[in-house]
């Protein structure tokens, strides 16, 4: 499984990404963001949100793409349109994004 | 009949205390109470203004700054704030937490900032009761309005320091300011438009800044979220746009824009317009008595949901004319500043004779 991820918007409006190849991961790691996946119902959420995000501002807006053996699924959203079974893996992909742009610098 | 909810004699404080401290039950019984007397004070000042024959527009809201703070527990999730309250406008008492301390302190600033410099009575100019919510996600490097409130991470130690979104001053004055362009001119959030948006954020957030700490033009840092990042000195620079940080994409000049630009990058045009309109008038001036008296008329009185630069450009020389004069130096100072971020201002052949509300307050005290 292949997650790609991107990061954008929020007060500073920088842009950050990750590409993840599960395969390449520890087993706990692996396991670990399987469940993320699975929790988040991830392959039934809808590509956008419907709701209006007028009258809020510098929320991040992110897109997650997942490619699995048999199917693969984009989704948009932000901070403030998020559903809520999403979060923990939004978290968990911002953190690792945010750490790999650190060693970069 | 609901005991609590009928009862219009228990004093606001101890409606508080058993918010804070009573059973769930108690808490919903509380704030019902609250509610009910909330909507009877503005009915009776309603009923005051229609007697004594006053401004009923600027009598229906409340008069004072109302400021609840909540912990948000590190929820991820936008839909279960704002959380558990922590701090009331009452309560004259520290919790200890330090986010919910500072951004309770700061928002009353930003308060005192609006109220005393541009006459206006909170987001709304209404009195509407100011909700911030701290402690939002895990290590979360943001601020959000949320449309109805402010929400406040506490930073991860990879990009924002912890404990330094809630305590920034110039970022609870930003995301304030929000909620008053969702007010006012409703810039909407992309393009040119959402640019200014953002501009109008920094702007009031950087002039709040100066307010409270007197600083005179070239006293002031110009800088947005002042040592909240790991590396770099700010989140924004309305001075240099582009020098906060290393990789700061932020353009100072319209040669460098392109259409499709992100907001927080082209948002740097009309800044540094901004601060060369407050050079120009005086860098041994304060930002907030001329040059910001012409942004708060642009952005409460002229501006408009799909405005853009250059409209923002006309509407402040307008404004500087009307306000000091044809050809007074303060809008000779606006057409320069526009000039030098690459836009001409068009002069209004006839400066409008509609003197709204906001427009008279703001006459008067100048």
């Amino acid at each position: 499984m292949k997650i790609y991820f991107e990061q954008s918007g929020g007060i500073l409006g920088i842009d950050s990404n990750i590409s993840i190849d599960i395969d390449y991961l520890s087993p706990d790691e692996a396991s670990k963001l399987q469940q993320l996946v699975e929790d988040a119902k991830f392959f039934e959420l809808p590509e956008e949100s419907s709701e209006s995000l007028q009258h809020s501002a510098d929320y991040f807006e992110y897109k997650i793409t997942i490619e699995a053996k048999d199917r693969k699924h984009d989704v948009k959203t932000t901070d403030i349109t998020m559903q809520s079974n999403l979060a923990p893996l939004i978290r968990y992909l911002r953190k690792r994004a945010l750490k790999q742009k650190d060693e970069q610098l | 009949m609901n005991r609590l909810a009928c009862c219009q004699i228990i004093p606001p404080d101890l409606l508080y205390q058993i918010i804070k401290e009573g059973t769930s039950e108690q808490k919903d019984k509380a704030i019902r109470t609250l509610e009910l007397s909330e909507n009877l004070r503005t009915q009776r000042s309603i009923i005051a203004g229609i007697r004594g024959g006053g401004n009923l527009l600027r009598v229906a809201g409340h008069e004072q700054k109302r400021r609840i703070i909540y912990d948000a527990k590190h929820a991820d999730d936008i839909f279960s704030l704002p959380g558990e309250p922590k701090r009331y406008e009452e309560d004259i008492q520290e919790t200890g937490d330090k986010d919910v301390d500072s951004c309770f302190h700061n928002t009353g600033l930003v308060y005192d900032f609006y109220k005393e410099v541009f006459m206006r009575n909170s987001i709304d100019d209404n009195g509407m009761e100011m909700n911030s919510s701290v402690h939002f996600g895990v290590d979360f490097d943001n601020a959000v309005w949320t449309g109805n409130q402010m929400v406040y991470g506490d930073g991860s130690d990879l990009l924002f320091r912890k404990g330094s979104v809630a305590s920034n001053l110039t970022v609870t004055a930003h995301e304030l300011t929000h909620g008053v362009t969702d007010h006012e001119a409703n810039l909407v959030y992309k393009g040119q438009p959402g640019a200014l948006n953002e501009h109008m954020s920094d702007v009031f957030g950087i002039m709040c800044d100066q307010w409270v700490n007197k600083h005179k033009v070239d006293e002031s840092s110009w800088l947005i979220g002042k040592d909240m990042l790991i590396e770099g000195q700010a989140l924004r620079s309305l001075k240099e746009p582009g020098t906060a940080y290393p990789s700061d994409k932020q353009i100072a000049h319209m040669q460098d824009y392109h259409t499709g630009m992100r907001i927080h990058y082209s948002s740097g045009i009309p800044n540094r317009a901004f601060y060369l309109v407050c050079k120009e008038i005086g860098n041994d001036g304060y930002s907030w008595e001329k040059a910001g008296k012409i942004w708060y008329i642009a952005l409460t009185d002229k501006l408009r949901e799909y405005s853009k630069f250059q409209d923002a450009a006309d509407i402040t020389l307008d404004i500087a004319g009307s306000l000091f004069g044809k050809s007074s130096k303060e809008q000779d100072a606006v057409y320069k500043a526009w000039e030098g971020v690459g836009i001409i201002p068009k002069e209004s052949p006839e400066i409008t004779n509609i003197i709204s509300e906001k427009r008279r307050r703001i006459q008067e005290i100048l």
